[in-house]
């Protein structure tokens, strides 16, 4: 040691094993991959994974005899629901029968007034206060109002269970039903986020929402009820859950185990539907992997699972259960009744069991402790490379590249944002009276002055496809030392973005680094080889995160979903409409994460590409020739 | 080519003068660097102002506007627990946000360029220990600090860090440049608004001034805290302040959760230990500052970033911008003692992750509830070791750097290691 620390680099020097696996990297890279994915294939198969077990032993699910007994009521509701006809709406039918029931019924309105999107409805809620308790805590159950079979028959459910709760004297905290208002399943989660925004004082820019008349305490944890997909065999008995929330957020898994362990106890021939797959192994034809793969896709990509899907944003635990359709209406009562005396026990917030995990089945999980190691052994590889370019490089420089893509990507992002809040699906470049002056205008506001109209996703989407990545290589030049820091700050920042990305949503993550770990290998692969150069940059335009998106969306998805739509150059500018359309109404995540972090690196990845062209190639030769001439002037001052 | 002719015919004095050149480049980045405050304050205003990495009671504005208003009211400031600044900040952000929220962002974009070029010029001052060459770096520390996010964010919800950032950059400046009675000054008005950089008055000692002169020194910076706090004084009429300003960081009374070392620990802590582990944290920070006096005698300036840094690090409701001007400073020295740093790569790659799972960890505690206070601790914890860390290998390259000079003659003879020195 005392001698190391004499010598050229001292202590700097890196350890020995490390060096090992540098020049073992290139082995290194595609055998962690493909580690990664094996491993997936382990821990992801149900054999494998560990069983659901309630954690929180105050919940008691499944424990207490339920005794509702008024399914007459029940029939009745759907009767008179089915009977409306226009006469009233059901918000007023909803009020009207809880005011017979003695509690307060109150609508609230919300809307949504974006030039794109002009959504409006109206909430009914109730609140059955609990007699004992001092109205610190409540839990919620909501369902969506609707004229359809499957609508009237969840809302007459959910009505007369209110009816019986309103008269039980056990609860110790107070019970809000929410009806609510949405023609569309969109419509609907928008209204259910704007009653949870005015519930918690939260404003949401994007969706006005009255205050409400009435509220409660802490929300302990939330059911939304709906009925089950319709079975071809009428009499089988299929409930179904939902769990996934926007931005990968999952309920705790304490309440998903109580709803399964409930239907066991009262209803053993009933199978539980998860991401509409049966979760009984005995029942299903389909694959044992196709569960959890569906788990992962739908965490990732499905910011509209449910109503359930906006509560995570607002630290709620909840899920939506679809009730079977063989249920009979004391069943499907008897089974709230449980769910919600279930609750009722808990002792404190739900933090005992998982947040974070992947289901095979109804009785089993993956917990985190289990999955990470996938992402982990796919980051690895992005770390050795950044490892390596810092042991090549003589100094760190930070080129500006990286800077001004991220600058330009928090652009983009704001401005699409404006593009959504300003106009409508069609803009138009209109010429204003005081030629030659233009504007952009909203395509309605037709005037005479239009001189071409446009489709405003077609024109985000051509304005994050473009490569600008390769317009920053003009920026100056970089030499040898600027081109490895680049490199090195390109994969260190996708590690680092999927790092943290796998703690919040892992299938987005896992998704994402499956194909970005290797096209980021690739992109930042040293070579001063021009023509080598140029074929790989080629495959990079085909790497364009919207690009992958959308062949992923469009061919791996019908692999484990049936009826996707087939992928056409419609899909990727859809794609892009969806995801800002999601950010700006939901609060998702994801349109944020493309413009900041995904489009700033591929235009990275263009640069560097471009670089070793061009800039790197005359640079390194303009660098030797100055080195040869230094030479010369040395062994002529020799001489 | 034309366009070329025009550009050379458009600015002949740029072209003739570097300096000029880079002098108006500087003012571009500026004013971009402004741009991007005021843009970033009018669409994440809400946002960031929520960031407990970037906001504590401290240095939040929210809570000055907040204290202001009760002032107005003729309520006693002091006598309400929430209230953690000295009088003469009162003073200052009053007269400033007279006119309104925008001028009090377009005050703290002032500050935070003028923090830009107060770096550059200290990088400027200081001379290349090889053969006299500039350091060079000025230029980096210019644009790194100007278009770091932390600092972006931290202006443009108007952080109160971005003042203490100015006295920490002035001081820098003027210490760096020689400038030693405007440095005890500025020194002497920071240390009456937060006690911590107190211990940068040690440097003095290192400097061989004579007796005489170290006294007047050490008088002047001791004249201005008591001057300024007779002037606190005076002005409320009490001593209630002290409680609120001083010892209130001094006593680790804020709990709530930041990027600092103490809260989580004093919120775990039962409270009959509590004035133990006071005491023994104040020791701690008061009394390490004398064995690195005593060893680092022969660089004051890297003296002066240890200290700064230690002040960093242990005060005890830091934000992240409390440490940007530390981080600012570092490639002075990383130029300077070149290859001795260790650990570099890792303490940077530490940080930055650090920086980006702080809001992560937090969204996972509060929000998602999958977390809980351990993680976003976890954070703080690796974070602030990744800073001691660097204080450690600031340490280590000094001795290495004088093991080089005291063994160069002894190895080169008996060992034949002379490659080894550069």
């Amino acid at each position: 040691m005392a001698i190391r620390l004499f010598l050229p680099k001292g202590t700097t020097k890196g350890p020995a094993f490390l060096d090992k696996i540098l020049r073992l990297r290139k082995t290194l890279y595609p055998l962690l991959i493909m580690a990664s994915l094996y491993y997936a294939k382990i821990v992801l198969s149900p054999e494998n994974m560990e069983l659901t077990r309630v954690s929180e032993h105050a919940l008691m699910p499944g424990l207490v005899t339920s005794r509702f007994d008024r399914p007459g009521l029940t029939m009745q509701l759907a009767n008179d629901l089915k009977k409306l006809n226009g006469s009233k709406t059901q918000q007023k039918f909803v009020c009207d029968f809880f005011r017979e029931l003695g509690v307060n019924c109150h609508e609230q309105k919300w809307s949504v007034d974006l030039p794109s999107e002009k959504l409006e409805g109206r909430n009914a809620y109730a609140w059955v206060r609990a007699p004992r308790a001092t109205g610190v805590e409540a839990m919620l159950v909501a369902v969506r109002l609707g004229s359809s079979d499957s609508r009237i028959a969840a809302l007459s459910h959910v009505l007369s269970f209110a009816s019986y709760a309103n008269e039980q004297v056990y609860w110790a905290r107070d019970i809000v039903f929410v009806f609510v208002d949405g023609a569309s399943k969109m419509e609907a989660i928008v209204g259910f986020d704007a009653f949870l925004s005015s519930y918690h004082l939260v404003k949401n820019p994007a969706v006005a929402a009255d205050p409400l008349h009435e509220d409660g305490g802490f929300l302990i944890a939330a059911t939304v009820y709906e009925m089950a997909p319709k079975q071809k065999d009428a009499k089988k008995c299929v409930l179904s859950a939902k769990l996934n929330g926007i931005n990968g957020q999952q309920p705790n898994l304490d309440l998903f185990n109580s709803a399964v362990r409930i239907m066991n106890r009262e209803h053993h021939s009933c199978d539980m539907q998860i991401y509409g797959i049966s979760s009984n192994r005995g029942l299903r034809e389909s694959s044992r992997w196709l569960l959890p793969i569906r788990a992962l896709y739908t965490q990732a990509f499905v910011s509209d699972e449910g109503l359930h899907s906006v509560m995570g944003k607002y630290g709620l635990q909840g899920l939506t259960i679809g009730l079977a359709h063989s249920f009979n209406p004391t069943q499907a009562a008897q089974f709230m009744e449980a769910m919600a005396r279930t609750l009722n026990n808990a002792l404190e917030r739900l933090h005992q069991s998982y947040f974070m995990y992947i289901l095979g089945d109804d009785s089993h999980f993956s917990s985190i402790g289990f999955y990470i190691p996938i992402i982990i052994l796919l980051i690895v590889p992005l770390l050795i490379k950044a490892y390596y370019e810092w042991t090549e490089m003589g100094g760190f420089e930070l080129p500006p590249h990286v800077p001004v893509a991220h600058v330009f990507g928090a652009a983009l992002f704001l401005w699409s944002r404006w593009c959504l809040e300003n106009f409508k699906s069609r803009a138009a470049l209109a010429s204003i009276p005081n030629f030659p002056y233009f504007d952009f205008v909203d395509a309605s506001r037709r005037t005479e002055n239009v001189i071409f109209e446009f489709d405003m996703s077609l024109v985000i989407t051509l304005v994050f496809i473009v490569p600008w990545g390769t317009f920053m290589r003009r920026m100056g030049k970089v030499s040898s030392d600027g081109a490895a820091s680049l490199r090195m700050f390109i994969v260190l920042e996708a590690a680092l973005v999927l790092g943290a990305l796998s703690l919040l949503n892992f299938g987005l993550a896992f998704s994402v680094a499956v194909l970005a770990v290797p096209t980021f290998l690739l992109a930042t692969k040293r070579s001063t080889q021009s023509s080598e150069n140029l074929v790989r940059g080629l495959p990079l335009v085909l790497c364009h995160p919207l690009f992958l998106a959308s062949v992923f969306l469009s061919v791996v998805r019908p692999l484990f979903y049936k009826n996707t739509k087939p992928f056409d150059v419609d899909t990727i500018p859809e794609l892009t409409s969806q995801m800002l359309r999601e950010h700006v109404l939901l609060g998702s995540h994801g349109f944020a994460l493309f413009a900041l972090f995904a489009v700033p690196l591929s235009n990275l990845c263009f640069t560097v590409a471009t670089i070793n062209c061009s800039g790197l190639v005359k640079a390194d030769r303009k660098l030797s020739e100055e080195e040869m001439e230094s030479k010369n002037v040395v062994a002529k001052t020799t001489e | 080519m034309k366009r070329k002719a025009a550009k050379a015919n458009k600015d002949p004095e740029s072209e003739k003068d570097p300096h000029l050149r880079e002098s108006l480049n500087d003012v571009r980045f500026a004013v971009f660097a402004i741009l991007l405050r005021f843009l970033f304050s009018s669409y994440l205003y809400d946002w960031a102002r929520e960031r407990v990495e970037l906001v504590t009671p401290v240095f939040s504005y929210e809570q000055l506007l907040d204290d202001l208003e009760m002032k107005k009211d003729g309520l006693p400031l002091y006598t309400f627990p929430h209230f953690h600044n000295a009088p003469m900040m009162m003073w200052i952000y009053s007269s400033v946000s007279y006119f309104g929220k925008h001028s009090v962002l377009a005050f703290s974009c002032l500050l935070d360029v003028s923090v830009a070029w107060l770096l550059k010029w200290t990088a400027d001052a200081v001379k290349s220990k090889k053969e006299g060459e500039a350091a060079g770096c000025g230029r980096w520390l210019f644009r790194t600090y100007l278009f770091n996010p932390i600092t972006i964010a931290s202006c443009a919800i108007c952080s109160l860090s971005t003042l203490y950032n100015f006295l920490a950059a002035l001081s820098a400046y003027l210490f760096f440049s020689g400038c030693l009675m405007g440095y005890v000054v500025v020194l002497g008005i920071w240390t009456s608004w937060t006690v911590y950089p107190a211990i940068l008055f040690n440097i003095l000692f290192v400097l061989d001034l004579p007796k005489r002169q170290l006294g007047i020194y050490l008088g002047v910076g001791l004249a201005v805290v008591t001057a300024i706090s007779s002037v606190h004084f005076w002005s409320q009429g009490s001593l209630e302040f002290l409680d609120s300003s001083y010892f209130y960081m001094l006593t680790f009374k804020d709990i709530t959760p930041n990027v600092g070392l103490y809260w989580y620990f004093f919120v775990q802590v039962f409270d009959h230990f509590r004035e133990f582990y006071v005491l023994t944290f104040m020791t701690f920070y008061w009394f390490v500052p004398v064995p690195l006096t005593m060893s680092i005698r022969g660089d004051p300036h890297l003296l002066f970033w240890l200290f700064l840094l230690l002040s960093s690090v242990f005060f005890p409701s830091p934000t992240l911008n409390t440490a940007t001007v530390v981080f600012s400073l570092w490639p002075i020295f990383l130029k300077r003692y070149g290859e001795y740093w260790r650990y570099t790569l890792l303490i940077v790659a530490t940080i930055v992750t650090c920086v980006t799972l702080m809001p992560v960890m937090w969204h996972m505690w509060m929000v998602s509830s999958s977390g809980n206070a351990n993680f976003y601790f976890g954070v703080t914890l690796t974070y602030n070791i990744a800073m001691i860390y660097m204080v450690i290998d600031g340490t280590f390259v000094y001795f290495r750097d004088q093991t080089n000079d005291y063994f160069k003659d002894w190895k080169s003879r008996h060992m034949g290691f002379a490659y080894a020195f550069h």
